[in-house]
């Protein structure tokens, strides 16, 4: 058996794009959360396609997932819960030049940000939005959200909650957006290319990443406490799109498709903005 | 072909127009904002004329949106406005909260209307004063101004830019209705002073803090996204690196100086125009549109000699502390017009103390004071 | 005499950012971790190399790994002498 306690250890990929100094060590996230595999993912996806990640701004909002872009070391910009979007779309507009990444939590894209997320999408705003789904409100406890199953135990749904969730991806369709992906923390691989493509899309793209939250979600539903039992419900809930596709209503029972939903092209807000901006401009006689 | 940013020329302009026109002259970007009366139509010149001025108009879902966009849109280096009126600020509350922490330059146009809640939409008042200073949560502090007419419907929107760029804080213009909807004479010069974005002096690079201020000033210097600053942006308490902070030092230095960058230069924002002040033993104040009758009356009782001078206030905020108990420290009473139920009379009243007697003459909204309901209110208090 | 070069992985962990999660353990397709029986300075039960030589520098371990504390590196000829 050989120890890996060394006297020199090797940095994790991820620790070149880490800023330190924020809470945490290294980061505030609990034990066996999906978030800090998320981020890596986010980073890794930047990493290989080898963008300056002076041009790539994260944009957070409140929550457990809201403080991921507080420890992305180049740009970024912290801003108030729900309304990632609509400040990313303003950065975009200003520099177009800019990769704009917001990494929202369930409440944060569908609760208070509703509207900012279906806008968005209708206006196909050339920016990227990673959706960390753990059905829960974390931060502040355990509150159950608008993507949390009919059912579930939360801190504010002792007796079991009596809403049903919203399905992200078909709200998002609907909404306009141009590309639209699920994958989750069990799949790590996909899960980078999914977030690859987002960022190289011209258009808005969507990305939910179905997210462990042992803490709360998973022990007060009896799913695990901790990360290796979420994600062996995971893995059994969570089911390949192209099989999802091929199963009866029998079967689909219990369980939800992931893959990438929508790959398309609309009219792009920002581009378009700018273009008629450039228009007017020329055609201006005084 | 001339600037279309400066239509410079004598023009008969409306409000809201001439509004619009001092924000391209100032070298705005970019204007989000939502339709409300009566401020509807500084968002449909901005959406006809910006795009001629290779500007951006993108209409918010709402008045959330609209000012999450203006926001986002100056960290990537624009300059950028919104316009609403009373109700639309209340929506804006958070958002200006944002921009105060993070001491983003943007100007928020507040065309007041009568209130309270849905209120009369195309009528006048005066009511959201307190609100655009005190109606987020904490303790910040933001820069506002009150037009007159349409000549400084252009003005001073110019001059919101810069003190925004300057103060790093949101300012207001508090326009009303009546001032919405006047057409009155514009001269656009050929030139117009425009206050840049100030950039740091050091290159660009790790280890640069956010929020570090140089010595001998007040605001940070503010570079864009992209520009390799890696910046930290939050609304969080923080350090000067940006780091979110919990401890007590870091709030009480903080928050010192968002207040005090603006509150402790209060002298250095005192805009007013004051008439007959020197020998007056009553002194009328009045704002914004309602200031005109207060002019017209002075003048006319100090025609038929009566002792009285003016003071239309032009910056409220920072109020002018100083300014009013200088002038007010030899007069036995003061009267303020104002259309709502009392906000600046409160502010005179708090500066001048209990030895000055401060009379509201109070129309809460709807019409305005005449000049004749001032001259009547001033000959019953001498 | 055969020339020296770089053969296999070498794996590391960071303890003072390990959580002990045992993510890396549970799905490193080739089984090449195993969670240590004792605890660690840190006060959790930190993964340890049971069959390096397994390892294929996929890197899963890595991508599992939510305080970014494992790290996967090829194994430099100081550590081994031997040919391929």
């Amino acid at each position: 058996m050989i120890k890996t306690e060394e006297a020199e250890v090797l940095e994790h990929p991820a620790i070149k794009y880490f800023r330190f100094g924020a809470p945490g060590n290294p980061h505030i996230w609990c034990e066996g959360c999906g978030i800090g595999q998320i981020w890596y993912y986010t980073a890794i996806a930047i990493d290989e396609l080898g963008l300056d990640p002076n041009s790539v701004v994260w944009v957070g909002g409140s929550g457990c997932t809201g403080r991921m872009c507080t420890y992305w070391k180049y740009d970024y910009m912290h801003t108030l819960h729900g309304r990632p979007l609509g400040f990313a779309t303003g950065i975009k507009l200003a520099n177009p030049d800019l990769n704009v990444i917001c990494h929202m939590g369930d409440g944060e894209t569908s609760a208070i940000g509703g509207n900012h997320l279906i806008q968005t999408a209708r206006r196909n705003a050339n920016v990227t939005a990673i959706c960390v789904n753990n059905y829960t409100y974390g931060m502040t406890g355990g509150q159950y959200s608008p993507t949390t199953p009919i059912g579930s135990l939360s801190a504010t749904s002792r007796y079991g909650l009596v809403e049903d969730g919203f399905d992200l991806c078909e709200l998002v369709t609907a909404a306009g957006a141009t590309y639209v992906a699920r994958s989750t923390t069990t799949n790590p691989r996909p899960s980078i290319n999914f977030i690859k493509k987002a960022i190289q899309k011209k258009g808005f793209s969507f990305v939910e990443i179905i997210s462990q939250c042992p803490t709360f979600y998973g022990r007060s539903n009896k799913l695990g406490d901790n990360s290796i039992e979420m994600m062996d419900w995971m893995k059994k809930t969570y089911v390949r799109k192209e099989q999802f596709d091929k199963m009866s209503a029998e079967e689909r029972q219990g369980k939800k498709p992931w893959g990438e939903f929508v790959d398309t092209e609309r009219p792009e807000v920002v581009s378009a903005l700018h273009q008629l901006a450039k228009t007017q401009r020329e055609a201006y006689r005084g | 072909m001339g600037n279309p940013r400066l239509l410079t020329g004598i023009h008969l302009m409306q409000g809201q127009q001439a509004c619009a026109e001092g924000a391209l002259a100032a070298g705005c970007n970019l204007f989000a904002g939502y339709p409300i009366s009566p401020a509807t139509e500084i968002a449909e010149a901005m959406a006809r004329r910006l795009p001629q001025a290779g500007g951006i108009y993108l209409q918010g879902a709402d008045e959330l949106d609209s000012l999450t966009i203006v926001i986002g849109s100056v960290w990537g280096g624009y300059k950028s406005m919104t316009a609403t009126s009373g109700n639309g600020i209340c929506l804006m509350q958070e958002n200006i909260g944002y921009a105060a922490m993070t001491e983003t330059p943007c100007v928020i146009v507040d065309m007041m209307r009568a209130g309270p809640g849905t209120g009369i939409a195309t009528k006048s008042a005066q009511g959201d004063i307190y609100q655009v200073r005190y109606g987020s949560n904490g303790d910040y502090s933001i820069i506002a101004l009150a037009p007159e007419s349409p000549q400084e419907m252009f003005d001073l929107t110019v001059e919101a830019f810069n003190l925004s760029e300057q103060y790093r804080v949101p300012a207001f213009i508090l326009g009303d209705e009546i001032l919405s909807n006047l057409r009155e004479r514009v001269v656009i010069p050929s030139e117009v002073k425009v206050t840049p974005r100030r950039k740091p002096t050091e290159k660009p690079g790790e280890g640069y803090k956010t929020w570090a201020v140089p010595e001998g000033q007040w605001v940070p210097p503010m570079p864009a996204f992209g520009e390799g600053y890696h910046m930290a942006v939050s609304s969080f308490a923080r350090t000067a690196d940006g780091a979110p902070s919990q401890a007590y030092d870091v709030q009480k230095e903080m928050v010192g100086r968002l207040w005090n960058k603006v509150e402790a230069n209060a002298d250095k924002l005192t805009r007013v125009e004051d008439g007959f002040v020197e020998d007056a033993e009553v002194l009328v104040v009045g704002f914004g549109s309602v200031a005109r009758s207060v002019k017209a009356a002075v003048r006319q009782a100090r025609a038929n000699g009566l002792k009285v001078g003016f003071s239309r206030l032009i910056g409220i905020w920072p109020f002018p502390d100083q300014y009013v108990a200088r002038v007010g420290k030899n007069v036995k009473k003061v009267v303020v017009a104002e259309m709502n139920m009392g906000r600046v009379s409160r502010e005179v009243q708090r500066c001048l103390g209990r030895d000055t007697e401060v009379i509201l003459s109070s129309k809460p909204g709807v019409a305005m004071h005449t000049p004749v309901e001032i001259l009547d209110q001033i000959r019953k208090v001498m | 005499m055969a020339p020296k070069v770089k053969t296999g992985y070498r794996i590391t962990v960071n303890h003072n950012y390990c959580t002990g999660c045992g993510n890396c353990v549970e799905y490193c397709p080739m089984h090449v971790l195993e969670k240590d029986s004792k605890l660690n300075k840190r006060g959790v039960y930190a993964p340890v190399t049971v069959a390096l030589d397994k390892c294929t520098g996929c890197k899963l371990c890595e991508m599992y790994c939510g305080n970014f504390s494992i790290a996967v590196g090829a194994k430099s000829n100081a550590d081994e002498e031997g040919t391929v």
